[in-house]
């Protein structure tokens, strides 16, 4: 969760293998197949988690999103930074 | 969280076992035949791959008697979804642990109850205990992840450390013990199993130092102890719309945990399909009424936080839905000790099976 902002957008994002996943009305549930721990992604949540496929930077998944959504894009990239630094901190996603 | 379908299914999917522990949760033996046909037990498989069950832990009975076996756990890896295998081991060798790694097996549990053949083949009611150590052995060879799970009865409890020491030797680094459930098999010889409050926590006393001294991690689970220190029974979740688990049982009946099969209502997979099955399992939220409670659990204070402890449990061990729950030691308290709760067994009906 330290990691630097400038740092991590060049970083490609691919969900962790031991992470199982599925989708349901447009949301992800996701859950932790080494600990038994499922969520639910919020819609936004879910989209990113499916950009995070290992072929798109944190830079393109965040340009993805400010074509899809309005609003403060400066506002938008801290927030899609600090949601992909948390599935990273969490271990449902690896940064490489 | 409502989900569509349950994230993960324990599935078990025999009834045929060649051992005959006398703690078995389905009470499966050599004798059993399944009542579940091949075609519907392909039906069940197919309804789990279509409504994207993420993960599936295999169960019987021993899941190995059963050819079939291969082709769902092959089938369930090509749809994507995690499987992991509960054995007693005794049917695992070098060519099936092959072909179950390259089917990318998530981990194996495989049981042993003792030390020693003599204190193990007691319990399972086989000379089985060579093979089950010859089948870890070869397991951690093959490089599947296993853990092994053994059933704490008064007969095992103080073999524990010494099981711990040769599990270490093998390789193993993670055991469960866990105390012996009063369901299935169980159920009919629990005064004959059940170790007593004073050997579990003398286990729970060691469990640290077992870890530290054999590099080993320990899932001690004691539903006795934990009672304890709540204060009350367990809550039970019956019905939880943030329930995400799920059983199926060999008939195809689909259930929130073994417990609530006791209850005996049919909520069939091969009848319903397994998302209807999966919606009408919060129909079993009618058996939680705590304002309904009769007995101690009653006119017990604690009854809207635990709601009556495991309503299936009680269910079967008292015969009323409502029934106090008699495992909760306030239950207990001034009706008969926390060792010496045999009185509902008397008037037990299903078959009982001893230990020699």
């Amino acid at each position: 969760m330290t990691e630097n902002k400038t740092d991590i957008l060049d970083k490609i994002p691919v969900q962790a293998p031991h992470i199982l996943s599925r989708i349901e009305n447009g949301k992800a549930v996701i859950f932790d197949d080494t600990n038994g721990e499922p969520c639910l992604l919020n819609e936004t949540g879910s989209l990113i988690w499916s950009l995070c496929n290992g072929k798109l930077s944190v830079r393109a998944v965040i340009s993805e999103l400010t074509c899809l959504y309005e609003g403060n894009s400066s506002q938008m990239e801290t927030e899609i930074v600090d949601f992909i630094s948390l599935l990273s901190y969490k271990g449902i996603i690896t940064l490489s | 969280m409502l989900l569509e379908s349950p994230i993960e299914v324990v599935w078990s999917f025999t009834s045929k076992c060649n051992l005959q522990c006398p703690f078995c949760l389905v009470s499966s033996g050599k004798d059993k035949k399944d009542s579940t046909e091949d075609t519907g037990k392909l039906r069940i498989l197919k309804e789990i791959i279509d409504n994207r069950v993420l993960k599936v832990v295999l169960t019987g009975g021993e899941p190995l008697t059963d050819n079939l076996t291969y082709h769902i756990i092959s089938s369930l890896r090509k749809a994507g979804i995690s499987v992991e295998l509960t054995t007693n081991g005794t049917l695992l060798n070098r060519k099936t642990l092959n072909w179950l790694k390259c089917c990318g097996l998530k981990n194996i549990q495989i049981s042993i109850h003792g030390s020693t053949p003599g204190i193990n083949d007691m319990l399972t009611g086989e000379k089985s205990f060579r093979k089950i150590v010859n089948a870890i052995e070869l397991s951690l060879i093959s490089g599947i992840p296993i853990h092994t799970k053994t059933t704490l009865t008064k007969h095992n409890i103080s073999d524990a450390p010494s099981l711990v020491k040769l599990l270490s030797s093998l390789g193993v680094t993670s055991i469960c013990l866990d105390e012996v459930v009063p369901i299935g098999r169980a159920l009919n010889n629990y005064s004959s199993l059940k170790p007593s409050v004073d050997e579990l926590l003398k286990l729970e006393s060691m469990i640290e130092e077992l870890e530290i001294n054999y590099s080993v991690e320990i899932d001690f689970k004691s539903f006795s102890l934990s009672m304890r220190q709540d204060g009350c029974a367990a809550t039970c979740t019956l019905g939880d719309e943030k329930s995400y688990l799920s059983t199926i049982s060999e008939q195809g009946n689909m259930y929130q945990c073994s417990m609530s099969a006791l209850f005996d209502v049919r909520n069939n997979v091969l009848e319903k399909g397994l998302k209807k099955c999966w919606q009408d399992i919060r129909a079993f939220r009618k058996f939680i009424k705590p304002e309904k409670l009769t007995g101690a659990c009653g006119s017990c204070e604690l009854k809207e936080k635990c709601r009556g402890g495991c309503r299936g449990i009680a269910y079967r061990m008292t015969s009323s839905l409502w029934g106090e729950y008699p495992l909760c030691p306030l239950a207990q308290r001034g009706k008969f000790t926390s060792d010496n709760n045999t009185c509902f067994f008397k008037e037990n009906k299903y078959e009982e099976t001893r230990i020699p």
